[in-house]
């Protein structure tokens, strides 16, 4: 979900359809009885004093905005990310993740607070954000730790001991210590909502767009006459200590065809470590193989079968210690672990399958495949 | 397959091949000619075979849309009526399997310990030391050792 608010100038907010994304939605307005307008594609101070929107439809994790800061405020400015919002009459819920930006150049603060759980939390001495465009981003990582971000660096981290449970909307909060101010929301970006699974890996949009996009570079839409370029990738899931929130990372392979492929050393990444590894099986259902040594003639491909994995993938399940993470054609996630490497016959009951969502931008898991 | 760097696993295997003929064998004639093509011997039944049983059986007698793509790709026919896969035990239809994939790897004869399973009209034969790539193929053959293709999971 994106917004660039491009509109005609006075467009209040709830009649504006959000531009720029690829999940559409409506701004919604619960609770404030001050309306936003657009103005030059940008909202902020409006007359009528503060406001609060939420998407109309659940949103992910995390939400960055694009902040103009035209010259030094003159007013304070209080601009929050709503996470996990939801409403019960008039009444708002959520996490209030605000960049309190001072007037007269005092500098900035991050304040994170919900009652849900009586969180408060204030950084102080964050510096005052120069003229210009600024990304404030939000975002609760799976274990509950909220990170917050301006301008690309974590500008806090806390940890919610009773964190709000998953779901729920994301919206922006806005309002001014006086009458005025020219900072303004020129951009809004979120994650759509998918329901987790509980896979580290299948919940995180950024591993599922990743591994879509690299199945795409393995060609998995090759001629299926000839295959050409079809070629195995692979990389390493990541894991940062601070926080165990993963990551992907795709590496060379020192060799590869469309049946196999050997993966280059893991990177060196400070504060992460090796969680597992991923790798491509580009060849769809039916499909024949090409490159692949040994091949037999009339090879053909069956993705879905054996639990998702190879033999010798559940192999390396058994001997790495790592679990192996296998994106097969129709974009089925398959995560091998080695409780289910032996018996072989174990195998096809892997219940770590999940089919990923190709035909939005949400990319979203589903427990299961069709057998 | 993933072979992880310093935790490197084989994924190549290579063929035994059967030792050239003796005089002896050479003077026995017809008798080398069966002896040579008769090296392959059946395994008995265990996990993996148990694994495998009901993978055959799906690919032959299921009826989800995946199935029959499965059954087109190598040109296989659903029979009228489901049939029950079984382990193949007898000697002489492991030796024929052996001296198939024989044929279709281009290798002389070779020793071969093999799953072979009876489906209807069709064998499915199962070398565990048969990879290609990170896979292992199971070969379909008519009941005349037609070869049919192999389906990769």
């Amino acid at each position: 979900m994106a917004d660039n608010f491009t509109d005609a100038d006075g467009t209040p907010l709830e009649n504006h359809t959000p531009d720029g994304g690829g999940v559409p939605f409506a701004w919604q307005r619960p609770t404030s009885p001050t309306v936003a307008h657009i103005q030059n594609d940008a909202v902020g101070y409006d007359q009528g004093g503060g406001w609060e929107y939420l998407t109309s439809l659940d949103a992910g994790d995390a939400v960055e905005l694009a902040v103009e800061v035209p010259s030094e405020p003159v007013v304070d400015h209080n601009i929050a990310i709503l996470l996990r919002a939801t409403t019960s009459g008039t009444t708002l819920r959520g996490y209030y993740i605000y960049w309190i930006i001072y007037g007269g150049g005092w500098g900035s603060d991050i304040s994170i607070e919900t009652d849900h759980s009586g969180l408060f939390y204030t950084s102080y001495a964050t510096t005052a954000p120069s003229p210009g465009t600024h990304s404030f981003k939000a975002e609760i990582v799976s274990n509950g730790v909220i990170n917050v971000y301006v301008d690309g660096s974590l500008a806090a981290t806390v940890t919610d001991p009773n964190p709000i449970p998953a779901g729920g909307r994301a919206g922006i909060s806005f309002f001014t210590g006086g009458t005025g101010g020219t900072t303004r929301v020129t951009a809004f970006t979120a994650l759509p909502w998918c329901a987790p699974v509980g896979d580290p890996v299948a919940d995180n949009f950024e591993s599922r767009q990743l591994l879509l996009s690299e199945l795409a570079l393995s060609r998995q839409n090759a001629n299926p006459n000839t295959g050409q370029g079809r070629v195995e990738r692979c990389g390493y899931v990541m894991q940062r200590q601070s926080d165990q929130s993963i990551f992907l990372v795709a590496v060379p392979t020192l060799s590869a065809t469309d049946c196999n492929n050997e993966i280059g050393p893991e990177p060196s990444i400070p504060g992460a470590s090796v969680y597992g590894v991923w790798h491509t099986h580009p060849s769809k259902l039916g499909e024949h193989f090409f490159t692949c040594p040994n091949a037999p003639p009339n090879a053909t491909a069956d993705p879905l079968g054996n639990g998702g994995g190879s033999d010798t993938d559940w192999n390396s399940a058994l001997t790495s210690g790592f679990p192996i993470y296998v994106i097969g054609t129709p974009g089925v996630l398959s995560r091998l672990d080695d409780a289910y490497a032996t018996p072989k016959s174990a195998r096809s009951s892997n219940t770590k399958r999940w089919s990923i969502d190709q035909s939005n931008a949400s990319h979203c898991p589903t427990q299961g495949v069709t057998p | 397959m993933t072979t992880i760097h310093g935790l490197a696993l084989g994924t190549r295997t290579g063929f035994r091949t059967a030792g050239r003929g003796t005089l002896l064998g050479i003077l026995a004639g017809a008798a080398l000619a069966v002896s040579a093509m008769a090296q392959s011997t059946c395994r008995a039944a265990d996990e993996t075979s148990q694994a495998m049983l009901p993978v055959v059986d799906s690919i032959v007698n299921g009826r989800s849309p995946r199935h029959q793509v499965l059954r087109d790709s190598v040109g296989l026919s659903a029979p009228a009526s489901p049939v029950t896969p079984s382990l193949v035990s007898s000697a002489s239809i492991c030796q024929q399997a052996g001296a198939a994939l024989d044929t279709l790897d281009g290798t002389g004869p070779t020793n071969r310990t093999l799953y072979v399973y009876a489906a209807g009209a069709y064998y499915a034969v199962d070398d565990p030391n048969r990879l290609m790539g990170e896979f292992r193929p199971l070969f379909f053959y008519t009941s005349s050792w037609v070869y049919k293709g192999a389906i990769v999971q």
